[in-house]
């Protein structure tokens, strides 16, 4: 009886062993099938935003009222919008601020929390409470409203309204890595490196950093996903991206009249924000996967 | 009896005959329908119903149908009697004597006096009523001369006074407490309830001294902040009629034989203000150059779907008896306007910014055209959105801009519309300077012969055209769009909605 049921525990066992076996490469798989989507997707972008550097085609502000809400056609590959502007160009030269935008916000908010919240993790007590608090008072403001706040007084324009996003982002960056300092600061490792006689500089900067900013490349995708819609949000309510210049979500806007008429004017822009924003979800799902050490 | 029968119809057909040809009014043949209740789409709240504080032009169009002045105005614009029967003009210009009206009532029910129109004129003239206009503080003197008479004693003539004073709601002094959320007057709708962000409702009122009018049974203004919805709520029957419909989405109901679009000029001139205290702007070849460097008509296609006329000057064609014709004074040439800035010292032009009030999508969409056109010339400008209120106060207050574009509108008499330009005018944020031209509208102020009114009006359009005082692009129309059974609708030189004549026809 009992050897049966050892036997049983046995093939239990083994039959475990074998799912996981064939668990663990799908896994494997999703992530990198994740990683891959989500690049590609956003090469797409990339490969958008560059059309709009080289000087080929029509020019993304040049208007022509005789030809507005055209059909694609050849001239005009996806058509023009109520001023005769072609949809491509000013659609490429959205995908530029859209980048600008998202990447440099992200970087902003990104350096800056990073820095506030792994002082506030590392050094703890007053510096801790103080630095945490204040993040704490950002963080009671909804992102998009702080953003608007700051952009009426900043002004608009590119690096305002990235400026502005940046801030708004700032305290979840701090808020993780104050997080991912706190675990690693009582660390086995981080004390046999203290034991060693390491300097505390070197402690943060070779062995609690490295180990903290997975989660913070993991909210960085994820951020400037947020980022960009937000600009979007901005450009729509007319406080981002100054026209002429083209923002997707300027062009959303201009082009909610002719929505009946012109469909290709809402469809392009909407498809270009939902590209960026999936590609960009998909890259931060697979990176999750892939940079959590607790999953290996 | 056939034959009497006959002689009967034929006498009939005599007489109505004998009616189509001496009525003069082509309404004659659709006789109105009494009856039915209209639904107005509105983009905004008013800021408060109480007539003399009210300072958007949303509480205006409403207001309309429930305060009236001693005098009122048509679809022309020309001053008629309402409360006031008749009026004498002292020679000199400085004393009114009117004569009321005697069957005039309150929404509440009360019969009017003049003790009720000095009321309120007096309560005009309170500055801690805080009305929003001027005009009250040239009132000398206010007396009772009768139950029926008043008089009026101003400390200056005053041409435009009566085009003023439609403005001057009477009020019950009863109502005074509760007038910004429970409006009482002596309109041909009454108020019934205001859901803030919902609807306003009126009903009509059976004592109404125009005894034919009103002819519907209410009006509810719905509020509706997006054109593109407002014309969806119009297809689907939950709106009669869209007033000021945006040029944008004309289109959906242009060609659809279920709905009509009128159009008619709105007298809100848009222009292009340059800041005439700055570089390069006070170059008068420079304004030139930009003024020949804009195609308007090309100008108003884009931005306006064509529906505009071209101006040259700060006045409406609407304005007939007052309007003269300076559209093609800059005609298109931009090789011109390139010598023109070269001469100026600007060979290869210059950077400047344009800010546009974001809220005013026509003015935005002007903006961008008249910066596509300038680039052309080599005038780069900057283009800045800036909110209504920071508008009103960094550029229209503190005239702290480049340039800007803007409607003026809202104003019936060519002094109020052309005052604006003097030296001394506290909102002349363009900052326009001309000795003749002071001199022209003081002296059109004091004047009450139309026809030398006219004269003085016509140097002082010339005057702006010649000296490029702004870039006068269009007066942008109109636009009402509504269900094809709705009828009489009238169109008015100002921002009002005129219910009152408005029927359900077939």
């Amino acid at each position: 009886m009992a050897v049966i049921w050892r036997e049983k525990e046995i093939a239990a066992r083994s039959r475990a062993k074998e799912l996981a076996a064939l668990f663990k490469p799908r896994c494997r798989t999703s992530m990198t099938v994740s990683v891959c989507l989500g690049t590609s997707l956003l090469l797409i972008v990339c490969a958008l935003a560059l059309i709009s550097y080289v000087k080929i085609g029509p020019s993304p502000n040049v208007m022509d009222v005789r030809a507005r809400l055209m059909v694609p056609s050849r001239g005009h590959i996806l058509g023009t919008d109520h001023f005769g502007r072609d949809l491509l160009a000013r659609t490429a030269y959205g995908a530029r601020i859209a980048l600008q935008v998202g990447i440099t916000s992200t970087l902003l908010a990104a350096c800056l929390g990073v820095v506030l919240g792994g002082w506030a993790g590392y050094k703890g007590g007053l510096w801790d409470e103080g630095i945490m608090r204040a993040v704490d008072g950002l963080m009671a403001f909804p992102g998009i409203l702080f953003a608007i706040m700051l952009v009426t007084v900043l002004g608009p324009g590119v690096f305002n309204t990235a400026l502005a996003i940046g801030a708004a982002n700032l305290p979840v960056f701090a808020r993780i890595t104050r997080g991912a300092f706190l675990t690693n600061r009582t660390a086995l490792y981080v004390e046999a490196a203290r034991a060693l006689g390491a300097k505390p500089s070197h402690i943060v900067w070779r062995h609690i950093m490295p180990n903290s900013l997975g989660p913070v490349i993991v909210q960085a995708t994820v951020t400037c996903a947020t980022a960009i819609l937000t600009e979007a949000s901005l450009s729509y309510l007319g406080l981002g991206i100054q026209p002429p210049h083209a923002s997707w979500g300027r062009m959303l806007k201009e082009a909610q009249p002719f929505m009946g008429r012109a469909p290709w004017l809402v469809l392009v822009p909407g498809l270009a924000v939902f590209i960026t924003v999936i590609g960009l979800n998909l890259l931060g799902d697979g990176l999750r996967d892939w940079l959590d050490p607790n999953n290996s | 009896m056939g034959l009497r029968l006959t002689l009967l119809a034929r006498l009939g057909i005599v007489l109505l005959c004998i009616g189509f040809l001496t009525a003069n009014s082509s309404f004659v043949f659709a006789s109105p329908n009494y009856g039915g209740h209209l639904i107005v789409a509105v983009p905004t709240d008013p800021d408060t119903f109480d007539a003399h504080k009210a300072v958007a032009a949303a509480t205006k169009e409403i207001d309309f149908n429930t305060y009236e002045g001693l005098v009122s105005y048509n679809s022309k614009g020309e001053i008629i009697p309402a409360l006031a029967v008749d009026w004498d003009i002292s020679a000199d210009g400085t004393e009114y004597i009117f004569t009321l009206r005697e069957d005039v009532f309150f929404h509440n029910n009360r019969l009017m006096t003049a003790e009720d129109v000095v009321y309120s004129l007096n309560r005009i003239r309170d500055d801690s009523t805080g009305y929003p206009l001027t005009w009250h503080k040239n009132i000398e003197h206010l007396e009772i001369l009768d139950t029926q008479q008043i008089r009026l004693v101003l400390a200056e003539p005053y041409a435009p006074f009566l085009s003023e004073l439609a403005d001057a709601a009477i009020i019950p002094s009863e109502a005074v407490e509760t007038l910004g959320v429970k409006p009482i007057g002596t309109g041909p709708f009454k108020f019934v309830e205001w859901a803030i962000g919902q609807h306003i409702k009126l009903t009509k009122f059976e004592k109404y001294w125009k005894a034919e009018l009103p002819y519907l049974d209410g009006v509810t203004f719905k509020i509706v902040p997006n054109p593109a919805t407002a014309i969806l709520n119009l297809k689907a029957g939950a709106v009669h009629v869209i007033p000021r419909l945006s040029a944008d989405v004309a289109w959906q109901v242009e060609e659809d034989p279920e709905f009509r679009l009128l159009s008619a000029p709105m007298n809100t001139p848009q222009l292009m203000a340059y800041n005439l205290m700055r570089e390069p702007f006070d170059d008068i070849r420079v304004r030139q150059a930009i003024n020949y460097g804009i195609d308007k008509d090309l100008l108003i296609e884009g931005a306006a779907w064509g529906y505009g006329s071209k101006i040259g000057s700060n006045m409406s064609p609407s304005m007939e008896a007052f309007y003269v014709d300076y559209a093609d004074y800059y005609p298109y040439d931009p090789d011109k306007a390139r010598q023109l800035l070269k001469n100026a010292g600007y060979p290869h032009g210059f950077q400047s910014t344009l800010s546009l009030p974001v809220d005013y999508d026509l003015h935005v969409k002007a903006g961008e055209m008249a910066a596509a056109m300038l680039a052309e010339i080599g005038i780069e400008l900057e283009l800045e959105l800036v909110e209504w209120g920071t508008w009103l106060e960094r550029i229209y207050t503190k005239r702290d801009y480049d340039l800007t574009i803007v409607g003026l509108g809202g104003k019936l008499d060519p002094h109020t519309i052309l005052n604006r330009y003097t030296s001394d005018y506290s909102r002349n944020f363009f900052n326009f300077a001309h000795e003749e031209y002071d001199a022209l509208i003081e002296e059109g102020f004091l004047e009450t012969n139309p026809s030398k009114r006219g004269t003085i009006y016509a140097r002082c359009q010339e005057i702006l055209a010649e000296e490029a005082a702004a870039l006068f692009i269009m007066d942008p129309n109109d636009l009402v769009a509504m269900a094809k059974e709705v009828n009489g609708w009238q169109h008015y030189p100002k921002y009002v909605d005129d219910l009152a004549h408005v029927y359900f026809g077939k």
